[in-house]
């Protein structure tokens, strides 16, 4: 009977520090998951800040101020050569 | 005894009247009980799912979500109503008299100030450190192409409850699927309202709103806003609109309305603009209509590219006289040449041959009387009359376009499908559906049904291509391309008759004629450098064309 109390209380003291040590792990878990939670977030807002930047760097517009600043222009010149002439022959001749 | 029978009934009626007491609290009123307790002791928080963006076939967006914050105050922490009113107003551009209104209130916990605050004068308003005033995250929209498509994309408002709802367009009629389902957050609190930390939490996770793939390409839709806009100014029109089409899918290349406005405005604008006209508008096709009703006739047997008609004059039905745009008779011409010359006489002609209800039927073959279905909230359809309605004269003047009404998203529908072997197709904005999670959905092309025989198609395509190679508008057209098309003049109805000076403009055609890479509809209100379609709305459809070659890479034939 007697050894049945004590393996009883030993159990019960173990279980309760294991509790204890758990919960405190816990704790700790806790604080990370957090740190990840705080750090998705702020991924998430800087993808969200990239892909903001990179949509308006790549609009129409944009490319549009940049290409006539590097001096592409507007109004391509385009010549269609029939099928049987050789381009060699629309070089002038010096 | 028979006091012991009373006793008795009284504890009967007593257990009775609890029993039905408990019955009204418990069964009755319980659910309106619990709601009420756990609103006393649980604080539900709603935790917004992020709408959806809208991007174009090449992966471009067309409109996406930006970071913004709803600017809020704390009345009962500010320490100087009148200096926070000043300061916070005078960054956000308002009435310092309705921001102090606003805060004046101090028994409120929590008053908003202003939704959707940009972030540059978030941080302005952090800076100036001011006790009771908070901020919170409110995602806006955000057009990276500025007012490009506007009139099909719609815009994002609010409703009477202050939540984000989209309105016209493919916002407002993809707006469940583009705004997702929110979550929420439960959490118990105090008696004073703050939250218990280690109290019981239940978190439902937001389903963000999925992403619109379209057909749309944003090189063409740049290039038919542009061409557009510059049209309007060249040919003096009040309104215009352009439409390209992928004839094969039915997929929406580029559609374009002017006037326009700024959907990230749109409340500087004047509301008539916020529907879009090539959907919702109405107009009579003119001439363009006339390239289908010959095909019609064609495919019936009636008539061949051929058959010579003898076009010697102005012809009389009931008790009109029908003429032709220019009063000039050619005699003895063939139906290709009825489409060259554009003949209002030879059209009557053919729709005799084709009789009332072969035709009928034809016009409600190609789509006219009902909508396409596309998916655009603004779409309607004008009605066409019942069969019994229909007088011969109304049969005469409707075989060239006049005096029926239709859409132009309708018109280039039916043409659409001249260009594509005879099968009218469902026009469709979206081509992909990508949900939060990443899984895609296609859209398949839809296909009505064939409306004329592949051979007969080839037939009227080829009497398009003489139309436009012999016709009117021969000048303008890019060398070295087979473009099959139809220009369009039809006098604009006012008060019960026809106004000889105001018309719309308009043409219709495809190409390569061969190959069909797109169809397109360009139509001009009332232009007034020339009132013909020929002289406007031609030209500026080749020059579309010609940038559009460019783009897709397609050589001229020489």
């Amino acid at each position: 009977m007697k050894k049945a109390l004590v393996s009883l209380i030993s159990i019960t003291v173990v279980l309760l520090v294991a509790q204890i040590v758990y919960s405190c792990t816990l704790v700790g878990d806790g604080k990370e998951i957090r740190r990840i939670d705080t750090e998705i977030t702020q991924m998430k807002n800087a993808t969200s800040l990239l892909s903001e930047q990179v949509a308006s760097a790549s609009s129409l517009m944009t490319i549009k101020e940049k290409a006539i600043s590097m001096g592409f222009t507007e109004k391509p010149q385009v010549m269609t050569i029939h099928k049987d002439q050789f381009v060699a022959s629309l070089v002038p001749v010096q | 005894m028979w006091r012991i029978w009373f006793v008795f009934s009284l504890f009967i009626l007593l257990v009775v009247g609890i029993i039905a007491r408990l019955f009204y609290w418990q069964i009755i009123s319980g659910y309106h009980l619990k709601a009420e307790a756990a609103a006393q002791y649980k604080l539900e928080l709603l935790i917004p799912a992020e709408r959806g963006s809208i991007m174009t076939a090449d992966g471009y967006p067309l409109v996406m979500n930006k970071s913004a914050s709803l600017v809020y105050a704390e009345p009962k922490q500010i320490e100087n109503t009148k200096t926070f009113s000043e300061l916070v107003s005078k960054i956000l551009q308002m009435d310092a008299a309705s921001v102090s209104a606003m805060i004046s209130d101090s028994s409120k916990m929590w008053s908003p100030i202003l939704h959707k605050v940009d972030d540059e004068k978030i941080q302005q308003l952090k800076a100036l450190n001011l006790k009771g005033l908070g901020f919170e995250k409110e995602p806006k929209r955000y057009y990276p192409e500025s007012s490009m498509a506007a009139q099909l994309l719609g815009f994002v408002g609010l409703d009477q409850n202050g939540n984000d709802v989209g309105y016209f367009g493919l916002e407002g009629y993809y707006n469940r699927e583009l705004q997702g389902k929110a979550g929420s957050l439960t959490i118990e609190k105090d008696v004073t309202g703050a939250p218990i930390i280690v109290g019981e939490t239940t978190r439902i996770e937001p389903e963000n709103g999925s992403t619109m793939i379209l057909w749309l390409d944003r090189t063409i839709q740049n290039i038919v806003e542009q061409k557009l806009s510059e049209g309007i100014v060249k040919y003096g029109a009040k309104e215009g609109s352009v439409v390209v089409l992928d004839p094969k899918t039915g997929g929406i290349l580029a559609m374009a309305s002017y006037p326009s406005y700024h959907p990230g405005q749109y409340g500087a604008f004047d509301r008539e603009l916020y529907k879009n006209p090539i959907v919702a508008s109405q107009y009579e096709p003119g001439s363009t209509f006339k390239a289908l009703v010959m095909g019609a006739a064609i495919d019936k047997g009636l008539i061949k590219a051929t058959t010579v008609f003898d076009e010697k004059g102005p012809v009389d039905v009931s008790d009109y006289t029908i003429r032709t745009w220019n009063n000039e008779y050619h005699g003895s011409i063939s139906m290709t040449q009825v489409l060259e010359y554009s003949s209002n006489v030879g059209m009557v002609y053919v729709e005799k041959l084709l009789g009332r209800d072969n035709f009928i039927k034809f016009m409600k073959d190609v789509g006219l009387g009902v909508p396409t279905n596309i998916d655009l909230e603004d779409e309607s359809s004008p009605e066409i009359r019942s069969d019994r309605d229909w007088k011969e004269i109304d049969l005469a003047t409707a075989s060239f376009g006049q005096g029926i009404a239709v859409t132009p998203l309708q018109m280039i529908r039916a043409t659409a499908a001249i260009a594509n072997g005879g099968w009218l197709m469902e026009p469709h904005m979206v081509q992909k559906v990508r949900s939060a999670n990443g899984r895609e959905i296609d859209v398949k092309p839809k296909k009505i049904r064939q409306v004329v025989s592949s051979a007969t198609a080839q037939v009227v395509t080829e009497m398009m291509t003489a139309a436009v190679d012999n016709g009117e508008a021969k000048w303008a057209k890019p060398k070295g391309y087979r473009i099959a098309g139809k220009t369009g003049t039809a006098q604009i109805p006012v008060a019960g008759h026809y106004d000889d000076k105001k018309t719309i403009a308009s043409f219709v055609g495809f190409a390569p004629a061969d190959k069909p890479r797109f169809v397109m509809l360009v139509t001009l209100r009332e232009p007034s450098s020339s009132q013909w379609g020929s002289e406007t709305a031609a030209p500026l459809f080749f020059t579309i064309a010609r940038d559009i070659f460019l783009y897709l890479g397609i050589p001229a034939q020489l």
